[in-house]
């Protein structure tokens, strides 16, 4: 795979603020993969977002895009990219459809954005004002503004919260067929499922800084214990024992229990995606 | 330049759903009406104080009430992530501001003209416009972007009225001296009632061309010097 963001040593401070914000961060993306961005409010994460959506543009340090500066791309760049925010963005007076028809007449080329409206359950209101939109119907459409122009990478922030089940999974479906067709997607979340579920890298930010970068599996196996609980009938009663992980093929107490008694569960000791969160960060991200 | 007429559009579309083209023409109508039942003597120092209100006090609370509505929504951050440069943006608005203000005074005019067969140089008083909107919505968004909500800029705007208009009644009643003519000019809303008077009644040249030439330059290096910035940075941090 090649590198499609390469950030070295981005630092940024904002106008009014003494302090940089960003400290210095350095990390790689590759293309066709999905990256998590992840750490406490006022870690840097929506700072380096912004920053790599060119709405920042006094920083220090470099990025590189597809082998070139960032810099040097104009506005031809937002015809690549999609950026999806977590707000509302856009305009309530008008209907989902108008929106959508007037955001779309300014790019080059653009989707059927009515299909994907009708796949994320929007159909029966393309033609309602958008301020009488739900939360939950406004990220919806939040999402099918990021995709309007087909982009090659995809800036999503927090692109679930708020919506159900049912409909987050569909939007989960559309990222991960976007990235089954080669592109990028950069996600910002709090959601540790949505992580879990997604994202083949993460780098967790603390403070302007980067504290770990891997992937979400290895970051399991790092933080997770190395042991094994077993829960077992011990007569009317549902006792456990905890073994090992290593050499458990070998554990004549393992191999005794699960071969005399009645195994209820049989859990390893991997950690959560949140408990890392908390681990790494040093914050309970609720 | 496509882009461009395509923002323009966009943005009356929403002037006419916000209601905020609505408003304006009202206050437009109503000045028709005022003018309908003025007698043809009065029209020559009415005239130009009816389409000078309109195009400097209700281009910034015009223009205003948009910013605010838009930043309430996060939609202009929609269109900074658009292929379309973010001074582009900016510029549709204020060709907006400008079109909506010649519609105003057209209907001023044209009342003039229909009942009171009132005629003035159109070209003149069509450049002229345009110049006070653009200055005055420069002015306009120097108080939006330095409000922090709508009550702020109101007060704002208040103040600018008040700082403005008081020391333009003062003069016009021979308080402050004549000999203060072209200090007076400094006030933006000044400089655009002695521009749209001199189409109407005899103002000296100098103070005509210190006018055009103060207006001119307030709004066409307030915009690419300051405004811009601020727009972008208040557009983000909102």
């Amino acid at each position: 795979m090649s590198v499609l963001f390469k950030v070295n040593n981005l630092k940024f401070c904002y106008p009014k603020n003494d302090a940089d914000t960003l400290k210095g961060i350095s990390f790689d993306v590759e293309a066709g993969k999905i990256f998590g961005l992840l750490g406490p409010s006022g870690a840097g994460k929506s700072t380096t977002q912004k920053i790599l959506i060119k709405l920042l543009t006094d920083y220090r340090g470099e990025i590189i895009y597809r082998d070139r500066n960032l810099r040097t791309y104009d506005k031809s760049y937002y015809e690549e990219i999609g950026v999806g925010f977590e707000m509302p963005v856009h305009f309530n007076k008008l209907t989902a459809r108008e929106n959508m028809k007037y955001f779309a007449s300014l790019y080059q080329k653009n989707i059927d954005y009515l299909a994907l409206m009708k796949r994320l359950n929007l159909d029966d209101a393309i033609d309602t004002e958008v301020g009488k939109y739900s939360k939950g119907m406004k990220v919806r459409l939040n999402f099918v503004r990021a995709m309007l122009n087909d982009p090659c990478v995809l800036f999503l922030d927090e692109p679930t919260a708020g919506i159900d089940p049912a409909n987050a999974r569909i939007i989960k479906d559309v990222i991960l067929e976007f990235k089954k067709q080669g592109r990028t997607v950069f996600i910002s979340t709090h959601l540790m499922s949505d992580v879990e579920q997604l994202c083949d890298e993460v780098i967790f930010m603390t403070a302007g800084r980067v504290g770990e970068k891997a992937r979400p599996r290895d970051l399991k196996i790092k933080y997770g214990k190395r042991r094994v609980t077993v829960e077992y009938h011990k007569g009317s009663e549902l006792s456990h024992q905890e073994f090992p992980l290593d050499g458990l093929g070998r554990n004549s107490s393992f191999l005794d229990l699960i071969g005399r008694t009645e195994i209820e569960t049989i859990h390893s000791g991997e950690t959560s995606m949140e408990e890392i969160f908390i681990q790494v960060t040093g914050e309970n991200h609720e | 330049m496509n882009n461009l007429i395509k923002l323009i559009k966009g943005e009356i579309v929403r002037l006419m759903k916000y209601k905020i083209l609505g408003i304006g023409l009202l206050v437009s109508v109503i000045w028709a009406v005022i003018i309908y039942f003025s007698n043809p003597a009065e029209l020559q120092s009415l005239i130009p104080l009816l389409i000078g209100v309109d195009a400097t006090m209700m281009s910034i609370i015009l223009l205003a009430a948009g910013y605010f509505l838009e930043k309430q929504e996060g939609s202009v951050k929609s269109l900074l992530v658009a292929p379309v440069p973010a001074p582009m943006v900016l510029l549709a608005k204020v060709i907006t501001a400008v079109l909506s203000g010649l519609l105003s005074g057209a209907i001023v005019i044209l009342t003039a003209l229909i009942f009171h067969n009132y005629k003035i140089n159109i070209l003149l008083i069509t450049i002229y416009l345009i110049i006070i909107i653009v200055a005055h919505t420069a002015v306009g968004y120097l108080l939006t972007l330095h409000a922090k909500d709508f009550s702020a800029l109101l007060a704002y705007a208040m103040l600018f009225i008040f700082l403005s208009f008081i020391p333009t009644i003062l003069f016009a009643v021979e308080i402050i001296p004549a000999a203060f003519e072209e200090v007076m000019l400094i006030l933006p809303t000044h400089a655009a009632l002695m521009m749209l008077t001199s189409l109407t009644a005899s103002v000296k040249d100098l103070v005509v061309i210190l006018s055009v030439l103060y207006l001119s330059i307030l709004g066409f290096t307030l915009y690419p010097t300051v405004i811009f910035k601020k727009f972008k940075r208040a557009v983000m941090e909102g």
